[in-house]
């Protein structure tokens, strides 16, 4: 048991967080290595910022076609669990043993029905700003990520209920509508307010609308006018609607209960459609001869037509529902014999009476009631009103009857209230149109009593001082010594409503109070069984859509009721918070558009309709002001179109528990936002961009469709300014102190590659310091320079606006004089900032961040957090490029799969394919499949024409073209074809066989066809790009490569891989920091390492360095990792060694080494070592010059001695009071046009020390540009601070040196923020001498075929995604050997390597050959030509006199096939017949 | 509401129609002002330059008086508002020298500073969403027609830690809202925090001379129609020192509020530029 306790068992499952590049590699390589990985992203696609790129530094390459296969290969991986949309909620237990609770947040589609066909895109209503085009262009509400997502699957957005819907009393889906009318589908918005509201063109009309005041647009100008378009969905839609509906607006089912219904009006008629469409008998008792109640008998016609109420109440009828008329309850018939006949009954008979006045003279003639004299209005009945007619009231019906009286032919009619006009209870609206019609208002006045003698004659009126009391209950105070009198002939009273409840009898048991029904207020029960009420008898005078709502809750009591359920449960729901309008929203400024009205002057002549309503156009323009505050709407018209019913509108969060033995958070990074850097005028200048956006305007994906347009007119921008460092190196603003490390790169880049797009462009780019520093980068920014860009070193204060033309004016200093100069467009280089869930990760996770956010991790474990089993890949460690991304997620990869070695391949699958089908004997059958690779090839090349012509191709039987050949959704398209149309050999007409061929040949395989009956015709790199200036000629070259590509598929065979063992060591050349830390990596994993070095000591270059600039000591991490690397059993070292000889192949070679006996190098002994894997990791050495005097004066000396004396305590802090440093000696010029990147940071730090030694000592740093990238800006900001002084020189004006007679050394060099040459006399000279390749570094590469660059460092697969991958399989690269860089780098790349390694040998087999030479021993005369001319050395003669060639050690270079003067070789796939087949379809003889 | 008032010299003086004038719509939105009794000087720019201890104490001593009037203090100059707001920073700050000029205070005037104060600009009060809502209330004529080039100078909104009450110092927003509630169509343009030269007026008139040409001439190609300021220097120096052939009126923010609400201003004549031909334009005059 207590051995058990401490050594817990691990778990062989990895967690990683974060889709990005990082999390894609590190899952990739644990998947790989035998390790069950989960990877969890909060977006709904894999992919991370990179998938947001146009194109990559330093090669130009499309970041898409680099991801997309990545992408793929990370989905299929059988060994990868993806969750999107997902997040860590809880993480649990300890290194090896980790509890992780991860959130799915629901997609609203199901992604295992959803084919991404795109229809519920294009039904979708809601157009919002797209977020992954930085909010350029719009998506829709239901949306992919980006057209190449993956999971290729569409999502819904959602944010919530918007406050429209959730403050209407009926739930009247607002915004649904409002979507729909946008659009212009106007019976598809009727349908959708119909869901809750049956009187769609009423409640257009009449309705009080709280929806809009809750309305979110109200905050930045006016509510949309959503009532009005609730109208315009009536009028425009109905006729359609009504057709759609027959289908669906019927009873579901038919049930024999019987429900009576006392009146009709909009509570009772709505209870009663809820009720029929479930299938109940119901019947309709109404004292009217007519359905509608006040809709029909209380509201003016002015108002509402007679025709909106006949229609929408007789569609309710239509439903079946029995109507009785001019039937009053407890007149007519009685509550007992509705009860005795029916099993439910519904009171819903409103209020009836008016409230009337008891003050002297109220009995006097021509003192109307007002709810009456409307009825009897309504009801067509001849009704007389005087010439002067006062009204006494100021509510809704107050209004209604004073503009009806005006209709009738009153001269002049008097509004008396008791309120001011501000306290009045009508709507303002109403008592506006009632003043334009004349109406006369007299606030605060309270009725004394009426005068005349039997009829009346005038009303006496006392004056109102306060209408309610301190609790603002309703408590009118008069002053009655104040009076005024108004002459009337008629006056109508409209103080208010109430109840009848005369039907009620004593015994009923039906309770009331306050003179209406008490209900239960929840269930609209009464207290006596299977009697319910409501409507306004129940809640008192309120609205039309109140009474719905009410109408619709009775309707469900009832329901249940009848079906014996719970009438309550479920049912009382808390309310929510009101939902605001949605982030970043900038709406458009358009006010609310007016409906038309009839003019005041015509309208009091008759009751035609007040208001005229939108016109189509203007409804449709009105309901684009809506901001989609809920994002979808839920209008379901994506439901509707799914053919796969994938909607689901319905899902909900899931948790899911896993358990996994380590952590990876790689959760990417976010860009610093430039409203914050205020100064240049982001997002109040229309063409002032982000470096995002812009890269979003360069993607053939983004909103621009890859044309370089300003956002203001849509013009190609010819000049084009870059500000650098936007919201990096910011100390005092709301940015970064750190440097971004990135955005010199890719600022270069877009420049270039804008240039590319339009060669109009001029692009120039402010920066500080030139920070390309990484391989090949200087290149770079020369090879941009070449190519056209400018580039200005000038820090950019502010930029302003032409108001008139928009252009952007800067204004600089040029070292000379301040410039202005005008740009068309600028784009900001906005830096990185720690990831948005960083935070809430750390604490979640346990780790500790530093200062700025970013993950803790110590100098010497690059990928480690302050907590064990858990690491970081990627951007989260700090703002990095794509290489180091990768890098660093193989580092955590490796680190996460050494802490589970015990557990590998326990929780993993192998991949499972089809039988492979035999084609050999069938007639060939070819599929085509043409790339437009977005307008990549599209672009330049015709693809259509090119798919017909490839139709016509013998043996062709299928062709189609596709956006984008390798996304997702298209390679399972062509796995379907090859089924469908029994394919058997397959081209693909796109980009590269280097990064896709592996891609597709998974694809044949996956549908049961041998991977080599396929073929790629390249018509991107080698036509499209190549040709942009001539299409047609493109065209006719994309034919051509199509039919050759044709010509030789036709001719391919079946070939099969070998498997061969693995031997499970790894060499490592090179015994310094990288090679060292990649042999315990890879040892601790469980397998052997030899590790071969030159020198005497292990140890390397880093033995000449002391201290690193976060102050750690070199010697004692070097003598520890040392003193680990020659104790660990699985490591075995050879000091003095050399390599002899190599050979053998990937999983299994064989190399030489000799080794000197100590201090008799002459004496050696040889050994063979027999391994799986190679790591190169042979390091660096320090250049050496003779330039400014190193090696005359002794007082001019290297920063590594420097750094020596410093260490050892021999630096005489007297003797050097003033001290000058240069930078880049023999870098970035002549021979060594590369960066060193390491020489900035080593002067700094001795720099910093000989300060903290003497803070009286004078420094000065001769530089060209300050690389202190990343967080190392802090000490280039500490040395500013502490009072060292920088001076920028120029190539062509470097620092001069002299030795005066005087025995004083004197440098000169030009001050460009002076335009002075400075003369300096120092004690000491330090020269930064960069790096360069070790000696023999060429006859190494030889030996193992290995290529190298210019400069001498080794050539990686690739620059970014393959980083540490050498073209030939099975060896790796790390450290020094690959470029410049600090020991922390070298360690997390060593790291990497090992994860690259461990790949191969956690396998017991490896599959190899298939591309191998292969010899017809018949016609083989035994020249040894092919032994000769291998460069592997491959071939030997056999025992039977002919040349053989071991399949498995053949590397496929087809040297000997090309030389074998007896054509007796052949190479597989590339045979002499494939070969002349292409050929002869280049001319067409196919 | 009570708000103390702190007018400054340059109030009782060359800018008496930027005192007329909010004195007259804080009476309108009833809104009381009590103007600090026994003021002194803020000792403006000469104060900070040359002695930064007597402008703190200068604005100590207001701080003071302030105090004992109410506990928010409107204040319609940006040099008052930028000296008032820059020694509460000073205090904040904890420095031994703050603590010695408490000290000192308490011992020549015989009180202490609470550090109570709520110190507004002008602009501030006038900006947040109730008093923009009392405005719109009381609001007799629309200002359509009207289109201001809003202009915040440099005391206002800098150094944006100490005294900005805007979201982005570098693109100052509240004026523009004020403006566009009442109905005038604000213009878009880049100068509204460029410095007018300031007190360099009377030592050194040409470097003023230049920097409101380019003011003016930036919100003339704009569109604007009127200039509109909340300090009394920037209106004296827009308002003196514009370039041949221009003539942009140069209105203070309360003089605009106060068009807005209806109030008749007599103050209006004062200015050196003739705002009337504009106004009449807009009907405002």
């Amino acid at each position: 048991m207590q051995e058990l306790k401490e050594k817990p068992e691990v778990t062989g499952s990895v967690l990683v967080v974060g889709g990005g590049i990082a999390g894609m590699q590190a899952s990739l390589e644990l998947a790989n290595a035998g390790y069950l990985v989960h990877l969890v992203t909060e977006a709904p696609s894999i992919g991370g910022k990179m998938a947001q790129l146009d194109k990559t530094f330093p090669t130009n390459e499309c970041a898409m076609c680099l991801l997309g296969p990545r992408m793929t290969d990370t989905l299929n991986h059988p060994n990868i669990r993806l969750y999107t949309c997902s997040s860590v909620e809880k993480v649990e237990g300890q290194k090896g043993h980790f509890r992780v609770r991860i959130r799915q947040r629901p997609r609203y589609i199901n992604i295992d029905e959803c084919t991404a066909c795109g229809d519920c895109e294009q039904v979708c209503p809601v157009r919002v700003p797209n977020a992954f085009n930085e909010g350029r262009g719009e998506r829709k509400a239901v949306y992919k990520l980006f057209p190449q997502a993956v999971p290729n699957k569409y999502l819904i957005e959602k944010r919530g209920i918007p406050p429209c819907r959730s403050t209407c009393p009926a739930g009247t889906n607002a915004q649904g509508y409002v979507a729909l009318i946008s659009q212009g589908k106007f019976a598809e918005a009727l349908e959708v307010v119909r869901r809750r509201m049956p009187f769609a063109g009423i409640c257009g009309r009449i309705c009080h609308h709280p929806c809009e005041t809750e309305c979110n647009r109200g905050q930045f100008d006016e509510p949309v006018a959503i009532a009005w378009l609730k109208r315009a969905a009536y009028d425009y839609g109905w006729e359609e609607a009504q057709e759609k509906e027959k289908e669906s607006y019927r009873p579901r089912q038919a049930r024999p209960e019987k429900v009576a219904i006392v009146g009709a009006g909009p509570a009772g008629l709505t209870a009663a459609q809820d009720l029929a469409l479930e299938g109940f008998q119901v019947t309709i008792y109404d004292a009217l001869p007519s359905p509608g109640g006040m809709l029909r008998a209380g509201i003016p016609r002015y108002r509402l037509p007679l025709e909106v109420v006949e229609r929408e109440t007789q569609r309710i009828l239509n439903l079946g529902i029995r109507f009785v008329s001019n039937t009053r309850l407890g007149k007519d018939i009685t509550l007992e014999e509705l009860r005795s006949q029916y099993q439910a009954v519904i009171l819903a008979v409103g209020l009836q009476k008016s409230r009337l006045l008891n003050i002297p003279g109220a009995e006097l003639k021509g003192i109307l009631p007002g709810l009456d004299f409307l009825r009897q209005v309504a009801q067509g009945e001849k009704v007389k009103v005087g010439r002067r007619v006062v009204v006494i009231g100021g509510g809704n019906v107050a209004m209604d009857v004073a503009r009806t009286a005006r209709r009738l032919g009153a001269e002049e009619v008097h509004v008396a209230c008791l309120e001011s006009r501000k306290e009045m209870p009508a709507h303002s609206w109403e008592i506006e149109e009632a003043l334009e019609e004349g109406i006369i208002l007299h606030n605060s006045w309270g009725p004394k009593r009426f005068l005349g003698g039997s009829e009346v004659e005038a009303v006496e009126l006392m004056q109102c001082t306060r209408v309610f009391d301190e609790e603002g209950r309703f408590n009118p105070q008069y002053n009655p010594e104040v009076t005024t009198t108004i002459p009337a002939d008629t006056v109508i009273v409209a103080i208010g409503q109430a109840a009848d409840l005369s039907f009620l009898s004593e015994p009923s048991g039906i309770r009331t109070a306050k003179g209406l029904i008490a209900v239960d207020p929840v269930t609209l029960a009464t207290d006596v069984p299977g009697v319910f009420a409501c409507g306004d008898v129940v809640r008192g005078p309120s609205s039309v859509v109140e009474a719905v709502a009410s109408g619709h809750e009775v309707a469900e009591t009832v329901k249940r009721y009848l079906n014996r359920q719970d009438l309550k449960e479920g049912r009382e729901t808390p309310r929510q918070e009101k939902l605001g309008p949605p982030d970043n929203v900038i709406p458009f400024p358009v006010r609310r558009l007016k409906q038309r009205m009839a003019p005041p002057e015509e309208r009091v002549q008759d009751f035609r309709e007040v208001y005229l309503g939108y016109t189509p156009e203007m409804a449709q323009e009105e309901a684009r002001r809506c901001l989609n505050c809920g994002i979808c709407s839920e209008c379901l018209q994506c439901e509707a179109v799914c053919q796969k019913k994938a909607v689901e509108h319905w899902q909900t969060e899931k948790y899911e528990d896993l358990t996994v033995g380590s952590i990876i958070l790689a959760p990417g990074f976010e860009l610093f936002d430039a409203k914050l850097a205020g100064e240049y005028g982001y997002g109040y200048y229309d063409n002032v961009v982000t470096s995002m956006e812009f890269e979003r305007f360069l993607s053939s994906t983004g909103p621009t469709q890859g044309h370089v347009e300003r956002p203001s007119d849509g013009k190609v921008p010819e000049r084009i300014a870059f500000i650098q460092c936007v919201g990096s190196r910011d100390c005092e603003g709301e940015g970064s102190p750190y440097c971004s490390a990135i955005c010199c790169m890719y600022s270069t880049k877009e420049a270039i590659i804008a240039r590319e797009h339009d060669s109009r462009i001029k692009p120039t780019i402010f920066y500080l310091d030139m920070r390309s520093y990484g391989k090949n980068f200087d290149k770079y920014v020369e090879a941009a320079k070449q190519a056209g860009v400018r580039y200005v070193r000038a820090m950019i204060s502010r930029v302003e606006e032409d108001p008139v033309t928009k252009n952007l004016i800067i204004q600089y200093f040029d070292g000379e004089k301040i410039v202005r100069e005008e740009f068309e467009l600028v784009v900001l280089a906005v830096g990185v900032r720690p990831p948005q869930e960083a935070a809430r990760l750390a604490e979640i996770c346990g780790i500790e961040l530093n200062p700025y956010g970013f993950a803790r991790t110590p100098e010497w474990q690059p990928v480690a957090t302050t907590k064990e089993g858990i690491y970081v890949a990627g951007a989260f460690q700090g703002p990095r490029d794509i290489p180091e991304t990768v890098v660093n997620a193989s580092a955590a990869a490796a680190c996460a799969g050494r802490d589970l070695a015990p557990a590998r391949n326990t929780l993993v699958r192998p991949k499972e394919y089809p039988p492979e089908r035999d084609v050999s004997s069938e007639e060939p059958r070819v599929g085509v499949f043409i790339c437009h690779c977005g307008i990549n090839i599209a672009g330049v090349v015709d693809v259509p024409a090119v798919v017909e012509f490839a139709r016509k191709l013998p043996y062709v039987v299928y062709a189609e073209n596709n956006l984008y050949t390798c996304s997702q959704d298209t390679l399972k398209k062509i796995k379907d074809i090859i089924q469908e149309h029994r394919l058997n050999r397959v081209v693909v007409a796109s980009c590269t066989i280097r990064t896709h061929q592996p891609l597709f040949r998974e694809t044949l395989r996956e549908a049961g066809l041998n991977p080599f009956y396929f073929e790629m015709a390249n018509i991107r790199d080698q036509c499209s790009w190549v040709h942009r200036q001539e299409a047609e000629k493109a065209t006719e070259k994309a034919k051509d490569l199509v039919r050759m590509a044709v010509a030789k598929v036709i001719k391919h065979e079946a070939l099969h891989l070998q498997p061969v063992p693995v031997v499970h060591a790894a060499l490592v050349i090179g015994g310094g920091v990288a090679g060292l830390t990649a042999a315990l990596t890879i040892a601790d994993q469980g397998y052997d390492v030899y590790v071969v070095e030159r020198e005497e000591e292990l140890g390397g270059y880093a033995r000449n360095l002391r201290f690193t600039l976060e102050g750690n000591d070199i010697q004692a991490f070097l003598k520890d990792l040392i003193e680990r690397a020659k104790s660990h059993p699985r490591i075995k070292i050879y000091t003095s060694a050399q390599i002899e000889e190599f050979g053998g192949h990937q999983g299994h070679f064989v190399t030489t080494i000799s080794q000197g006996a100590p201090g008799r190098e002459h004496i050696r002994r040889t050994l063979k070592l027999e391994h799986g894997v190679i790591i190169v990791a042979t390091g660096i050495r320090e250049a050496s010059t003779s330039e400014y005097g190193l090696g005359q004066d002794p007082r001019v000396i290297t920063n590594t001695q420097l750094e020596q004396e410093l260490a050892d305590g021999s630096f005489d802090i007297q003797a050097h009071k003033e001290i000058v440093f240069i930078q880049c000696v023999g870098s970035r010029e002549g021979e060594r046009l590369y960066c060193s990147r390491t020489c900035c940071a080593q002067s700094l730090k001795n720099a910093l020390k000989i300060k903290e030694l003497n803070p009286e000592a004078k420094i000065y740093i001769l530089y060209r540009d300050m690389r202190a990238y990343g967080f190392m800006e802090d000490y280039y900001r500490k040395a500013r601070e502490v009072g060292i002084t920088f001076i920028p020189y120029d190539l062509a004006a470097k620092p001069v040196i002299r030795q005066r007679e005087i025995g004083l050394l004197e440098i000169e060099v030009k001050d460009p923020s002076s335009g002075k040459d400075l003369v300096l006399w120092p004690d000491r000279i330090v020269l930064a001498l960069g790096a360069v390749a070790p000696e023999g570094i060429q006859g190494l590469a030889t030996l193992f075929k290995l290529p190298l660059n210019e400069d001498g460092f080794f050539v990686e697969t690739h620059a970014k995604l393959a980083p540490i991958d050498f073209p030939s399989a099975g060896i790796f690269l790390c450290g020094a050997a690959h470029s410049p860089k600090s020991i922390s780098e070298a360690i997390a790349q060593a790291q990497g390597a090992a994860a690259r390694a461990c790949t191969i040998l956690a396998k017991d087999h490896l599959l190899v050959g298939g591309v191998v030479a292969v010899v017809d021993e018949n016609k083989c005369a035994a020249c040894l030509t092919c032994v000769r001319v291998c460069p592997y050395s491959v071939p030997r003669i056999n025992e039977r006199n002919v040349a053989e060639i071991n399949p498995v050690q053949c590397q496929g270079c087809g040297t000997c096939a090309g030389e074998c003067p007896a054509k007796a070789i052949q190479l597989q796939h590339y045979k002499d017949s494939q070969l002349l087949a292409k050929v002869a379809g280049l001319f067409r003889e196919v | 509401m009570l708000f103390g008032y702190y007018p400054g010299c340059s109030l009782h003086s060359t800018a008496v129609e930027y005192d007329a004038s909010t004195r007259a719509i804080f009476e309108a939105l009833n809104i009381s002002l009590k103007e600090i009794p026994d003021w002194n000087c803020c000792g403006a720019t000469s104060g900070h330059s040359l002695n930064m201890y007597l402008s703190h104490s200068l604005s100590l001593r207001n701080m003071v008086l302030a105090e004992g009037v109410a506990s928010r203090l409107v204040v319609p100059c940006a040099a008052c508002y930028n000296a008032l707001r820059s020694t509460q920073a000073f205090l904040k700050s904890g420095a031994k020298e703050a603590e010695k000029l408490q000290e000192d205070i308490r011992f020549s005037i015989g009180q202490e500073y609470k550090g109570m104060l709520e110190v507004h600009h002008l602009l501030e009060v006038l900006g947040t969403p109730k008093i923009i809502s009392l405005i719109k209330e009381k609001q007799k004529v629309s200002l359509s027609g009207l289109k201001p080039a809003a202009y915040y100078g440099c005391l206002l909104t800098r150094p944006p830690k100490v005294v900005n009450f805007e979201a982005n110092a570098e693109q100052p927003q509240s004026m523009d809202r004020l403006l566009k509630v009442l109905g005038a169509e604000p213009v878009s343009w880049s100068h509204k925090t460029e410095c007018c030269g300031a007190s360099l007026s009377i030592p050194a008139p040409e470097i003023v001379e230049e920097l409101v040409r380019k003011i003016v001439q930036a919100a003339v190609r704009a569109g604007a129609n009127v200039l509109v300021t909340a300090c009394p220097l920037c209106q004296t120096n827009l308002d003196s020192r514009q370039p041949e052939n221009y003539n942009l009126p140069v209105l203070y923010i309360s003089e605009v509020v106060a068009l807005a609400l209806g109030i008749s201003a007599p103050w209006l004549n004062k200015h050196i530029i003739d705002p009337s031909p504009v106004l009449k334009t807009c009907n405002l005059f």
